[in-house]
């Protein structure tokens, strides 16, 4: 009997577990003649630097690190000639549950500066 | 009539705060440069024009100078103005000129196009633009410049002189010397 319950809890556990499932994101810096660095979507730390051209490497979102689906601005600081500006996109990019999602930094994304 | 004198003081400081802050682009207002780097800012050039063998021209500022580094555009800008008032000059035609040579003053801080940013592109591009002379030789040339006469008339000069000027380490500024323009 004691059994029987252990294996409902443990299933029921599995269950609740497989109710959460997590997403991929990366991110590729396609802006002319710029590093970016420390790139966030969100809170969530995505790429620390990314020269004209890279891809991030896949950042997997946990259940425990973000309730999906969940959409956040990209915040990164660009920089070039020993000068750096810190921005975000305007556009808030949506991630869902078992996506694969690959954000696009290009020359005509629209961003500003947060203190604008 | 006390209050009122307050709240025009009060309303005064509030304009006052609002466009200094205007003035500044988006670019200006958030870009910082790399801790310990001092960037070049600015070129000093002291032009005097001579209308003979022995007389200077005097007039308040040399207008819209057209100014090149290493053939590269930097930057289109009047001379800093004087008091003519004070100088002793003679009326020639409808030119004032002297026989004391008068040095016009010119800061010339490079142009750089200022967009919208309202893109990353346009944000790079400024990153990008600002030329950075790194230290080294360079070639100055005044390409054109205008000037009003006593008669308010005015007439523009494509001198096309060269100066050759020293960038030196971590400096925000270089003095070109003193270039002379014969307008004879």
């Amino acid at each position: 009997m004691k059994t029987i319950k252990l294996i409902m809890i443990v299933g029921v556990l599995a269950l609740m577990q497989s109710c959460y499932k997590s997403g991929d994101i990366q991110l590729k810096n396609n802006i002319s003649q710029v590093k970016i660095l420390d790139v966030k979507w969100g809170d969530t730390h995505i790429a620390t630097e990314l020269l004209p051209g890279e891809t991030s490497g896949k950042w997997k979102i946990e259940h425990h690190d973000e309730k999906l689906p969940s959409s956040h601005k990209i915040s990164f600081t660009m920089t070039a000639n020993n000068k750096s500006v810190y921005l975000e996109t305007e556009e808030e990019f949506l991630l869902d549950q078992d996506d694969d999602l690959l954000i696009v930094l290009t020359d005509t994304t629209k961003v500003k500066s947060p203190n604008e | 009539m006390k209050r009122l004198l307050y709240f025009l003081l009060f309303g005064l400081l509030i304009a006052s705060c609002g466009s200094d802050d205007d003035e500044l682009s988006s670019a200006d207002r958030n870009v910082v440069s790399e801790e310990g780097f001092i960037p070049f800012e600015e070129l000093l050039i002291l032009v005097n024009i001579k209308t003979s063998a022995s007389d200077y021209l005097v007039v308040k500022s040399i207008d819209s100078m057209s100014i090149y580094v290493n053939n590269s555009y930097w930057a289109k800008i009047n001379s800093q103005t004087l008091d003519t008032s004070k100088v002793d000059k003679t009326l020639v035609g409808n030119k004032f000129q002297t026989d004391n040579k008068i040095n016009y003053l010119v800061i010339a801080s490079q142009d750089i196009e200022q967009p919208d940013y309202n893109t990353a592109g346009e944000f790079a591009q400024y990153l990008n633009e600002a030329y950075d002379l790194k230290p080294g030789e360079y070639a100055c040339l005044i390409e054109s410049f205008q000037v009003t006469f006593n008669d308010n008339s005015t007439k523009k000069y494509y001198p096309f002189e060269y100066k050759s000027f020293t960038v030196e380490q971590n400096s925000r500024s270089a003095f070109v010397g003193e270039i002379e323009i014969n307008i004879d």
